[in-house]
């Protein structure tokens, strides 16, 4: 059986003679460093058809027309601080109008990297009442390769990740989006609670058993600041954040198509969140838990700009009217 | 349930030796020992979130490692320096066979030849050594099939007709 005279080939020796040799280094090695960090919140797909669109909503504060755009928060405060930062940005929320339109509309540019050393990206547009919608074609598709290898590599499978998908409009059509264990619609996110009270116990409610507090605040964080829950809402939410242990703030960040901003990282290291200091607008998130699923995308995959796992640029959003 | 220390350990003494294997495949063994310990360490950050397998994970975290070493092909020489011995009468005949299968392998398609020994070594399903490969399932499933081919291809003892 030419498995078994391949299994004769493993080197059983050496591999025994160094477990020996390292076990007692490595073992110390990996104990010197904290503990092993606690579960982290699973990201949840959307479940509804739009999916990584879905994902994606708006920011921080819409920014439609000059009228409504809020007043600029100061770019330069002395210390600037992850949490500062957060405050200012729920500051800058409370003072914003609430928007008027029909359908939800945003344009996300997204990141993800089917293989390793491979990372897709492409640019889609969606609209939607709660009920009615369009999405837009998909367009400006980008591959981008590590290396030669992987781009060769990725061309022998067919090129995987390749997203499809022509313009088309849809009707009576319920999206949803998994938040820790709730489903949520449109309609519910725009009736989150602004009570930090209220919302606290709504993202208990949510929180899957064994997951960390702060952890899921950070992950839910990312669905209903991309959503059109109130303002007040997600201001009540960035005050939530700012309350949380761990929050590592980098002045000189980018997002992952080039533009500058404040991110914000969470203790457990797998979800930033990049910020335009100016207007608290939110530009991108960044999901870096490459051991998420580990397999499926496994640490080393090359993002850009050297980032790892999935990110989402958020390049328009807002309430408005389905165009032509 | 167990310490996380208790647990670390137990994982590093069940699977040290077999993602060892694996890196020596595409490293020197000061390389691949490094590579190793940096998966456990990484396993280590991550234990309270690693599957109930963990193998299949280990090895794609080592795999990804290594990937970013220059030179981290399959290379004849690396394997035939690790051979292990054998006991057995007809040593000679088997070290040959071996030497052999190992240079069949090294010349092969790279992918093919790791499909084999992922396989073989592990005992992994098409479908989880597919992952670490990252490729579809289907895919591996043609590279193992080519690969186990031509190596019993190979190995077939020639009769004097096909020598000839």
């Amino acid at each position: 059986m030419i498995d078994d005279l391949v299994k004769s080939l493993r080197p059983d020796d050496v591999t025994e003679e160094s477990y020996r040799a390292r076990r007692a280094d490595d073992l110390t090695r990996a104990f010197a460093e904290r503990p092993a960090r606690r579960r982290r919140t699973p990201l949840l797909a959307a479940s509804g058809l739009l999916a990584a669109a879905a994902a994606a909503f708006v920011a921080f504060a819409p920014s439609t027309t000059v009228a409504q755009r809020p007043a600029p928060v100061p770019a330069a405060t002395p210390v600037l601080t992850a949490r500062s930062v957060l405050l200012a940005g729920a500051e800058t929320l409370e003072r914003t109008p609430a928007e008027t339109g029909t359908y939800w509309h945003e344009k996300i540019r997204t990141f993800t990297s089917p293989m390793d050393g491979v990372v897709v990206a492409s640019t889609a547009e969606t609209w939607y009442d709660g009920r009615d919608g369009r999405i837009g074609p998909v367009r400006d598709v980008a591959t981008t390769f590590a290396d030669e290898r992987a781009g060769k590599a990725w061309r022998a499978e067919g090129k995987p990740g390749l997203p499809v998908g022509a313009e088309r409009s849809f009707k009576g059509m319920v999206l949803a989006w998994g938040i820790g264990t709730k489903e949520v619609r449109q309609e519910d996110l725009k009736k989150l609670p602004a009570d930090r009270a209220a919302l606290q116990k709504w993202l208990d409610e949510a929180r899957p058993e064994g997951t960390g507090k702060g952890a899921f605040a950070f992950a839910a964080a990312r669905h209903i600041l991309t959503s059109p829950a109130s303002n007040a809402t997600r201001a009540t939410l960035l005050r939530i954040l700012a309350d949380q242990n761990g929050l590592r703030l980098d002045e000189n960040a980018k997002d992952p198509v080039g533009r500058p901003g404040l991110s914000i990282t969470d203790a457990t290291g797998d979800h930033t969140l990049v910020v335009d200091p100016a207007t608290a607008k939110l530009l991108a998130y960044v999901y870096d838990g490459e051991d998420e699923r580990p397999v499926d995308t496994p640490p080393g995959t090359t993002m850009i700009p050297a980032q790892k796992g999935t990110a989402y640029a958020y390049l328009e959003s807002g309430w408005s009217d389905l165009p032509g | 349930m167990d310490d996380p220390e208790t647990r670390f350990t137990d994982l590093y003494d069940r699977h040290y030796r077999a993602v060892l294997g694996y890196a020596l495949l595409r490293a020197d063994r000061a390389a691949a020992e490094d590579v190793v310990g940096e998966t456990f360490l990484i396993a280590w950050r991550r234990l309270a979130d690693l599957p109930p397998e963990p193998l299949p994970w280990l090895l794609g975290v080592a795999r990804n490692l290594l990937r970013k070493q220059r030179d981290s092909g399959i290379r004849a020489e690396r394997l035939l320096a690790y051979l292990p011995a054998r006991a057995a009468p007809d040593v000679a005949d088997q070290v040959t066979e071996r030497e052999a299968a190992l240079i069949v392998l090294a010349a092969m398609a790279e992918a093919d030849a790791e499909a084999l020994i992922l396989t073989s070594w592990y005992g992994l399903t098409p479908r989880e050594a597919a992952k670490i490969a990252g490729c579809a399932t289907g895919t591996f499933t043609v590279r193992l099939h080519r690969a186990r081919r031509r190596l019993t291809e190979a190995l077939r003892p020639r009769t004097l007709q096909e020598q000839s």
